[in-house]
């Protein structure tokens, strides 16, 4: 197998880092070194950032320069992304309060379109998953899919008890009903889930700081 | 105390996976048979309709960010998007990368570029395949809805850092008649990646892509190391709950 010298250099600085950022949880003399590589870590991050908006950029004005297939949208994606810079470039006008994301042009693309957006899209996936709830219903039945909605059912019917015009005592057990099967079993499963996630993401930082895992290079 | 105990935990996960990677590339190790997962089963069929139709795949790291929470979840995607590129760079339309991540972005570029050269097929390799398609949750997913359309997309493989939003590339995808397989490390998606995508990574199945796509020995090994921590987890939780009903801890 063929080393190359580059992967070799990439490999040893990620295991270094990994493992002084890791050993100065535990060791106090290593703490400021460790507080180093972070700070240097999030520098990195904001640059990344940068490139990813970039490259947001880059693949829309190549959209529109090839006429791909929806590249209508793209005009509106990169004059947001023009209007986001401007906005934040309207701190630095003398006389302006606020910081680049704080200011009132920020603010005012956050509240009236970003906001407004996620707003919308918030509502469209209320109704997808509405939709997605029924379309289970349709699907040959599994265990995992009964489950599923017999227990999204009883804790329904558990919250709209007092709606339903029940007898008080019948819409107590129903409510009570839904309250234990939210608290008992669905935080038992989903700490069970958890604790199996927990294992994964050590598992995976583990590979990387072995080296078995090399995300960078080839 | 504490830090002794978790520096200890960490030490035998290390050790454990060592320890079942060596034992794994023993001449004399018999083959390890893991359990089915459904979602793993249905992969191979969507890559080689993908291939037969001249389709693309979209395979998506989700909305995380390198270097902060989720980290892991976000390399697990890339991982796994890396395996199911290496068996559809064949294909007339070769798959793309989404993140919403510069970090992300450049990884996946990166992950892309070694599929194309260990293929022979370097010169194939197209840098805009690897693309942040949005930099928060909301317009990234926002922003893969109408990709599935009109990249020519034949299935979505989304796993990664990927919250409930996601459901509107599933939601895409169905009305498009393409199948996407969603894997989170956020309970919230996974249960609604579970109404609305045709196959869902449950739990820390999204960890296990390495060793289901790749059969990558060092997954494998880190596969059975988790499942040996699991056992002593329940068996310590199983105890201390004895233990608090019986009086014998405060």
């Amino acid at each position: 197998m063929k080393i190359r010298l580059g992967n070799v250099i990439l490999t040893s600085v990620a295991v270094g880092v990994g493992l002084i950022t890791l050993l100065g949880y535990f060791v106090a003399e290593l703490q400021p070194v460790r507080a180093q590589l972070l700070a240097w870590g999030s520098l990195l991050a904001a640059v990344a950032v940068l490139i990813g908006a970039l490259n947001l950029a880059r693949v829309h004005t190549r959209k529109i320069m090839e006429q791909a297939p929806g590249w209508g949208y793209s005009p509106f994606m990169l004059l947001g992304f023009l209007a986001a810079l401007a906005a934040g470039a309207v701190a630095w006008l003398p006389g302006q309060s606020g910081g680049a994301t704080t200011n009132f042009a920020s603010r005012f693309l956050f509240q009236n379109i970003l906001g407004a957006g996620g707003a919308a899209l918030a509502a469209l996936m209320a109704f997808i998953l509405v939709f997605a709830g029924y379309r289970l219903l349709r699907r040959p039945p599994t265990l995992l899919n009964v489950v599923f909605l017999a227990a999204a059912v009883v804790a329904l019917a558990g919250l709209l008890s007092g709606l339903a015009g029940l007898p008080p005592e019948a819409a107590a057990g129903l409510r009570d009903l839904g309250t234990w099967l939210t608290q008992v079993p669905a935080v038992a499963g989903a700490r069970g889930l958890m604790l199996g996630i927990a294992l994964g993401i050590i598992a995976t930082g583990l590979r990387l700081l072995l080296a078995m895992d090399r995300p960078y290079g080839d | 105390m504490t830090a002794l105990l978790q520096f200890a935990f960490l030490f035998l996960f290390a050790l454990l996976i060592v320890g079942f990677l060596v034992l794994g590339r023993r001449k004399s190790a018999r083959p390890v048979l893991l359990r089915r997962i459904e979602a793993f089963d249905h992969l191979p069929a969507t890559i080689g309709e993908a291939v037969e139709s001249g389709r693309r795949l979209h395979l998506s790291l989700g909305s995380g960010v390198i270097g902060q929470a989720d980290t892991a979840a976000t390399l697990a995607g890339l991982t796994a998007a890396t395996q199911v590129a290496a068996q559809a760079v064949v294909s007339d339309k070769p798959p793309i990368i989404t993140s919403a991540d510069g970090s992300a972005m450049l990884l996946a570029q990166d992950a892309l570029k070694a599929v194309y050269r260990q293929q022979n097929a370097a010169e194939r390799f197209d840098a805009g395949a690897a693309r942040v398609a949005g930099l928060s949750p909301i317009s990234f997913n926002a922003a893969l809805a109408p990709l599935v359309s009109d990249e020519a997309v034949a299935g979505n493989v989304v796993v990664g850092a990927v919250g409930p939003e996601a459901v509107l590339v599933a939601e895409a995808g169905r009305r498009a008649g393409v199948p996407t397989l969603a894997g989170s490390d956020n309970l919230a998606a996974q249960a609604a990646f579970l109404a609305a995508a045709e196959d869902t990574l449950l739990g820390e199945d999204l960890f296990a892509a390495g060793a289901y796509l790749g059969k990558s020995s060092a997954h494998v090994a880190s596969l059975r190391a988790q499942d040996v921590l699991r056992v002593i987890l329940i068996v310590v939780i199983l105890l201390g709950v004895t233990a608090k009903t019986l009086g014998v801890l405060p």
